[in-house]
């Protein structure tokens, strides 16, 4: 008995020492240890018949056996998972899916619609054509003054002469002929945002092109303040520069639709400072073109330009990217 | 406009090095854009021209932004010599056009070189040293900002008139340049003869040379809309006529006009003779209410009445009792309580006011629908493989808007574009040097006659291989469609286009480019997306099994799909779900091969396999009969 328990053993060793594959592993495994008809279990199984004593010697001896043999196959599987190698080369590199892409500017208006939204403001639309009454004259930037030279203006050709200023056309040069155009047909408090393409006649270089694109912001209330300026557009900034230490410096600045006027500027570390938006108090001959009573309200507006935004935070060293429709540079974002 | 450190410091000795005031006044009053040695260029705003456009003014800054004291005050003089004979009659034409005009008469024993600081100080601030007098009176329009000219007393023939320049009136300046004149342009004449464009430049006519031995200074003061439009008319800007321009205060002519004849006696050992003033009427008085509720609802800031007065003081502003504050005369900028805030933000600094969070009804944001409409275009085009360009605005005169500019940046700019196509396709070619296939979409404004503006939106596939690229926009154009919410539309063929039309509006057109072998689809994004339906609605799915069949045949190159498709929809056959193209072939010259997947789908019943032949077999009937189809 002793001798079939050690023939049984070292003929599963040899037969697990040449199996190929799990199949055949598998397949010692029923024929040495298979509750049925499995050689080892026969002899525990004849066992019954044996004097007690005998029984008492054998049986641990074939437990021990059984142990091994399974250790032994647990071990071959183990190993043979390692090197056996599939029909399909799966180290092949993957097939590339065609994907689309969308513009970084447009990346980076949804990011800044996603934070100005969050922050209870509302995203409204304007148009690109716009009349000199509503970029100009309401923004308190009186005709044949030099201040208006601080927008450089593409004018429209109009075969008949204008009336007024609400009949002479050109592009807009910012967004903000919108603060006006949403006063007059809403009443405060309210706050929004306008995200959109403006125009500039300047030559193009590196931070100059023709056309370029903007947001507005605009907060009217009893008593909207500077500080509650500074503390929205801090937020805004440092959610879009998530991730990033800013500085922040507020410059005194002229613009002559706010009073007072800022600039303001931000500084990561080991920059210098980057001017990223011109802002200040919603001046009161604004509230008065508006129609309201610059006595009973209160705000501020903004602007800022949102390609700068992007090359700051895309590390984009030409303007002039964004509208070349290389898709090398689109398919980057 | 440039500035010398070196004369701010002799007005303001204990200003802190270039560096740091640099830094000082960008923060607190103007932006300093580059120091170079003695020079600082610094940004005059706009409303700023008629106090801070000098050294004295901006001194005046720097002493109130650093807290130290400003030491120059230029000397007025009270017993001029007046109204002695040697100059005639000052006339004022229009006293709107030129509120002030003030002359004073000089001899001089010669006209030698200026000292060497003063030559020193004109060049760091940019200006050609000349002679000592052009040189003085150069030296205290930077150092008080008054524009000054002298004219060789001699050369005036009986008085002095300020007038309109008569139509086609001509004039030769100083630098010998012939310039036209018409009635808007304000000159300054004797009897005989044009004296100079006023508030712009001098004529050669009345020049000081070597032989002047008398000169009269002119210091006047004129309306700065008038001289900003005569400047652009005549294309002359000089540094007298952007100071005027911007607007000056009349006060101001006597600071300057003094300051030059302290200076022209003690360099040029000049000798004063006569003067003349003609102010009609003094700049009042400007007396503003200070509210220091209001200033500090606006800033949202607690600062204190000792604080505010300092800063107000400091900036030349005199308290007066009961709040009231009386503005400088050379602050034409100041007019409003609001005006007198950002005097005291700025100067308190404004980085030093907390920033507070406002207090806001909640309410849901509302967004204008197009915002809505463009994202979800936009996705879903990025998700079937589409990437976004954004193009410029302008398009070349030969490509034909219908907006022309009347300025434009150059000739291929001309237009504003009135379809999103025009650089689509330029964007194919170019992107086709590097990359296989394209597969581009923009949404952007187009501007059509009338000055009308519509956004669009175009898309562009172009394939390496060309084959089948209308197809490969128009399935994808569907999804876009129908992701938009646009269930009930129709493409019908026009020419070589196919237009799309949903609700009896035509809302844009597919359209082949065989050059490009690509294919273009551009519409009213407008009117699409107000077409667009609301949410969807669940419909039930049938619990029953769909029957599949494929029919393959071939037909005539010439024959149509979209009339085989309503062929097969006007036989009505019942349970028949849905009829998908699935494969194409040019098979020869003249015939096509086509497979039609055909879905039957009951919601009642599981349908038996002879239904579903019996409808195929309808179907191919009428594709052989009507189409002259071989079905294989």
């Amino acid at each position: 008995m002793n001798k079939d328990i050690d023939t049984i053993q070292s003929e599963a060793a040899e037969a697990i020492n040449r199996a190929k594959t799990s199949e055949e592993v598998e397949a010692i495994r029923v024929r040495y240890l298979g509750r049925k008809e499995g050689l080892l279990n026969n002899v525990l199984k004849s066992l019954k018949d044996l004097p007690l004593e005998e029984k008492r010697r054998i049986g641990p001896l074939a437990q021990q056996a059984r142990k091994e043999i399974e250790e032994a196959i647990d071990f071959k599987l183990k190993s043979l998972v390692e090197f056996e190698i599939p029909e399909e080369d799966i180290t092949l590199p993957g097939k590339r899916s065609e994907t689309g892409h969308l513009h970084p500017l447009t990346k980076t208006e949804n990011e800044i619609l996603r934070i100005f939204t969050s922050l209870n403001f509302s995203v409204i639309d304007g148009p690109e054509l716009e009349s000199e009454y509503y970029n100009f004259d309401v923004l308190n930037i009186p005709a044949d003054h030099p201040a208006r030279e601080m927008w450089d203006t593409f004018w429209i050709k109009q075969d008949k002469k204008p009336k007024n200023s609400k009949d002479h056309y050109l592009l807009r040069t910012h967004t903000s002929p919108m603060q006006v155009r949403y006063m007059e047909t809403h009443e405060p408090p309210f706050q929004i945002i306008v995200p959109g393409r403006t125009f500039r006649y300047e030559a193009l270089d590196a931070s100059h092109e023709a056309n370029f694109s903007q947001v507005e912001g605009l907060m009217v209330g009893k008593d909207v303040s500077f500080a509650n300026f500074k503390f929205v557009i801090e937020q805004f900034l440092k959610s879009f520069f998530k991730g990033k230490k800013i500085e922040f410096r507020f410059r005194s600045s002229y613009f002559p639709f706010v009073e007072p006027g800022v600039e303001v500027d931000i500084k990561f570390k080991n920059s210098k400072w980057l001017e990223v938006m011109g802002a200040g108090m919603v001046h009161p001959r604004v509230f008065e073109f508006a129609g309201y009573n610059p006595r009973d309200w209160q705000g501020f507006a903004f602007g800022c330009g949102i390609e700068r935004l992007a090359m700051i935070k895309y590390n984009i060293p030409d303007i002039r990217m964004f509208y070349n429709g290389d898709l090398r540079f689109i398919k980057q974002f | 406009m440039k500035f010398s450190y070196y004369l701010l410091k002799k007005m303001v000795p204990g200003i802190p090095d270039k560096k740091k005031l640099a830094d000082v006044l960008s923060v607190k009053s103007f932006e300093v854009e580059e120091v170079k040695a003695d020079a600082m260029e610094i940004k005059i705003m706009p409303n700023r021209w008629s106090d801070a456009a000098s050294h004295w003014g901006m001194a005046r800054e720097a002493a109130a932004a650093t807290g130290r004291k400003l030491s120059f005050a230029p000397k007025i003089i009270v017993n001029q010599p007046q109204n002695k004979g040697f100059l005639e009659q000052i006339k004022i034409e229009d006293p709107k056009l030129c509120p002030r005009y003030m002359a004073y008469y000089l001899e001089l024993p010669k006209i030698g070189q200026s000292p060497v600081w003063m030559r020193k100080t004109l060049q760091t601030c940019g200006l050609r040293p000349v002679n000592a007098v052009v040189d003085i009176l150069n030296y205290v329009m930077i150092e008080t900002g008054q524009p000054l000219h002298a004219f060789d007393a001699s050369k005036i023939k009986g008085g002095i008139r300020v007038r309109r320049a008569k139509t086609n009136e001509t004039i030769e300046t100083i630098d010998n340049q012939k310039i036209k004149l018409d009635k808007s342009i304000l000159v300054i004449a004797d009897r005989e003869k044009l004296l100079a464009i006023a508030g712009i430049k001098g004529g050669e006519s009345s020049k000081v040379d070597s032989k002047t031995k008398t000169i009269v200074i002119e210091s006047a003061n004129f309306d700065p809309v008038s001289i900003y439009r005569a400047s652009k008319t005549i294309k002359l800007a000089t540094d007298a006529s952007q100071r005027f321009g911007h607007g000056l205060s009349p006060e101001l002519c006597k600071i300057g006009i003094d300051r030059a004849i302290v200076l022209l006696k003690e360099i040029c050992k000049a000798t004063f003779l006569d003067s003349k003033d003609v102010y009609p009427k003094r700049q009042p008085k400007k007396i503003l209410k200070f509210d220091e509720e209001k200033l500090q609802s606006v800033l949202g800031a607690d600062i204190d009445s000792k604080t505010v007065s300092i800063i107000l003081k400091s900036l030349g502003f005199r308290l007066l009792p009961k709040n009231m504050i009386e503005v400088p005369a050379l602050r034409l900028d100041i007019n409003i309580i609001e005006d007198l805030i950002e005097e005291v933000g700025r100067m308190y600094d404004l980085n030093k006011i907390p920033g507070k969070n406002p207090a806001v009804l909640l309410a849901p944001p509302e967004m204008d629908e197009y915002f809505l409409a463009a994202e979800k275009a936009k996705n879903s085009l990025m998700e079937m493989g589409f990437s976004e360009v954004r193009n410029s605005s302008f398009i070349p005169a030969k490509a034909d808007g219908d907006v022309e500019m009347e300025n434009p940046l150059s000739d291929d700019k001309r237009f504003l574009r009135n379809s999103l196509v025009y650089h689509l396709r330029e964007n194919v070619k170019t992107n086709h040097r590097f990359s296989g296939n394209v597969r581009i979409f923009e949404i952007g404004k187009v501007f059509l006659k009338g000055f009308k503006e519509e956004y669009h939106l175009a898309m562009a596939v172009s394939l390496k291989s060309g084959d089948y690229v209308f197809r490969e926009l128009r399935g994808p154009a569907e999804n876009l469609l129908r992701s938009l919410g646009l269930t009930d539309y129709a493409f019908v063929p026009e020419g070589s286009k196919l237009r799309l039309e949903s609700d009896h509006e035509v809302l844009g057109y597919l359209f082949p480019d065989p050059k490009n072998k690509a294919a273009f689809l551009e519409i009213d994004f407008d009117k699409t997306r107000h077409l667009m339906e609301g949410e969807r609605e669940y419909l039930e799915i049938s619990p029953y099994p769909s029957i599949i069949r494929d029919i393959s045949f071939t037909v005539p190159a010439s024959v149509r799909m979209n009339l085989i498709l309503e062929a097969i929809a006007d036989l009505r056959i019942e349970n028949l779900d849905d009829v998908d193209l699935i494969d194409y072939l040019n098979i020869a010259d003249d015939r096509i091969s086509l497979t039609l997947r055909l879905v039957f789908q009951s919601m009642k019943k599981t349908l038996s396999d002879e239904e579903a032949n019996r409808s195929t077999a309808k179907i191919a009937d009428i594709l052989a009969s009507d189409f002259k189809a071989e079905i294989r």
